[in-house]
């Protein structure tokens, strides 16, 4: 009886033969998708794994202020690759779909661990795809977990799912980039090939074009002159307050303008604490630095401020050996908190700003004082900075 | 072979370190991401894929029947301006031929 019911089950929709019909799949298309896309999840990891880095150090990591534009240049790879990999994996999955519907499901033990090992693959994939395009979106509602820590723990299942998988198909994947032009697929004749043939190329034509587009429409958002065509990008470097985009607001930090700031200042010679006005009558420096968001986006701009080196000497530090926690006016928040290492303190770029385009800061950038440093990410640009603390080697 | 075995082998140490990391990590949410992960396997094979190859599959089936067969068009007038009466066969024909690369 169950037997009976299991064999109508597999004659019907999409379990009965001949039911996914298109020549273009086969395991060269799939191959040559496998093999872009593991170089496209390649890249995400890989400078994935930096911006975490550069945000968690462990002692072993090292991090240098220069080139000021090298976290602008990985991070903005992170996303321009992470979206070119969202027609890359929809073509992928196609290609693959009707393999879902294998018949019987489970042959085996070890057929059992395969299917749960490509279940675990594709589900990591998407959720890294689709929780990368929410976060630049800004869209946490649909997340029920925290943005960063979940992309960096799936990002490791992907991975090691990725390389389960190319050691179970690597012999058919050789095989099938090895033959020229591409084997015979299911139910077609050798009349068919060229058909075949051409259609796979027009196929993988269309995902690099969609790609392409894709990369083209949102990389605006970091590379300047390509502003323009930034349609797709969540972010314009040119817009917000003082023509810089800003992510979190005063409003959405709790913090408000206070008459009566004062920066305290604390060190080996003890701690003490200066108003605007104090901070303004110390030298000035400008430096022309970018915000580069995690997300993607990057803008550029002048800012003008107190050399962070001359606080810590201020302070009784060593500018060159110290490392300097710097905390922010809001009451909380993940960002609330950031730490320089002895390379960022020693830059001369590295600024305690107080003006941006020669202006004062707009409260949205972190008026009164804000930390801006090279070859960081923007999240540890800590805003409205409250107090600086000066840590010297033991 | 032994390629094979060492990436199923590192494949398998990395799964297990972004579970145990997911587990351990006081700010991750495993439940939740489980959730998500799910969610997002579901989402696409059971409704995001069939959604599209039932929109292609369909969009297939309209071209096919515009688009005009070359054998359904004379290239000589018949003498006398006699028209010769479509076979009701010419249309069946259309689906009887071999579905187009990209159809399913």
């Amino acid at each position: 009886m169950v037997r009976d019911t299991l064999r109508a089950l597999s004659r019907r929709g999409p379990f009965r033969a001949g039911a996914f019909p298109s020549r273009l799949r086969s395991v060269r298309l799939t191959s040559q998708l496998g093999v872009a896309l593991g170089v496209a999840f390649g890249v995400c990891f890989a400078t994935g794994l930096l911006s975490h880095l550069i945000q968690h150090p462990p002692g072993w990591f090292w991090w240098p202020s220069r080139p000021v534009w090298l976290y602008r240049f990985t991070q903005g790879l992170h996303v321009a690759t992470g979206l070119a990999c969202v027609p890359l994996l929809g073509v992928k999955l196609w290609s693959v779909y009707p393999r879902l519907f294998t018949w019987p499901p489970v042959r085996s033990l070890a057929h059992a661990a395969e299917r749960a090992g490509v279940a675990a693959l594709v589900a990591a994939g998407l959720f890294q795809v689709v929780s990368g395009v929410l976060n630049i979106a800004h869209w946490y509602a649909p997340m029920p977990f925290f943005f960063t820590t979940g992309h960096y723990w799936v990002a490791w299942l992907a991975v090691g799912a990725i390389l389960v998988h190319l050691g179970v198909q690597l012999p058919a994947a050789r095989a099938a980039l090895r033959r020229h032009p591409s084997g015979p697929v299911d139910g077609a004749d050798d009349r068919a090939l060229p058909a075949v043939d051409k259609g796979r190329r027009a196929l993988l034509a269309g995902v690099a074009a969609a790609a392409g587009l894709i990369t083209l429409t949102t990389v605006g958002q970091t590379v300047r002159p390509l502003a323009g065509l930034g349609v797709l990008a969540p972010r314009r470097p040119g817009e917000g307050p003082q023509g810089l985009p800003v992510n979190k607001t005063a409003a959405a930090a709790g913090v408000t303008a206070d008459p009566a700031y004062r920066l305290v200042l604390a060190g080996p010679a003890g701690e003490t604490s200066f108003d605007l006005a104090g901070l303004n009558a110390m030298p000035q420096h400008t430096a022309h630095l970018a915000i580069a968001c995690v997300e993607g986006w990057s803008s550029g701009a002048t800012w003008g401020g107190v050399r962070l080196r001359d606080l810590v000497a201020l302070a009784g530090g060593d500018p060159d050996r110290a490392t300097v926690v710097v905390e922010s006016l809001q009451a909380s928040g993940r960002y609330r908190v950031s730490t320089l290492p002895p390379e960022h303190v020693r830059d001369p770029l590295t600024l305690i700003a107080l003006r941006l385009r020669g202006e004062v800061l707009h409260l949205d950038h972190g008026y009164p004082a804000r930390l801006i440093a090279p070859n960081r990410p923007g999240v540890l640009q800590t805003k409205w900075v409250g107090r600086i603390t000066v840590r010297m080697p033991r | 072979m032994r390629t094979r075995v060492a990436l199923v082998a590192t494949g398998a140490v990395l799964i297990a370190y972004a579970i145990g990391g997911a587990l351990a990590d006081d700010g991750a949410d495993p439940i939740g991401m489980a959730v998500f992960l799910l969610a997002v396997l579901v989402a696409h094979d059971a409704v995001w894929m069939p959604v599209v190859l039932a929109i292609v599959a369909v969009a297939v089936r309209v071209r096919i029947r515009k688009k005009p067969r070359p054998g359904n068009f004379r290239k000589k007038a018949r003498p006398g301006g006699v028209r010769k009466k479509p076979r009701p066969g010419n249309f069946r024909k259309k689906f009887a031929r071999p579905v187009p690369p990209g159809a399913g």
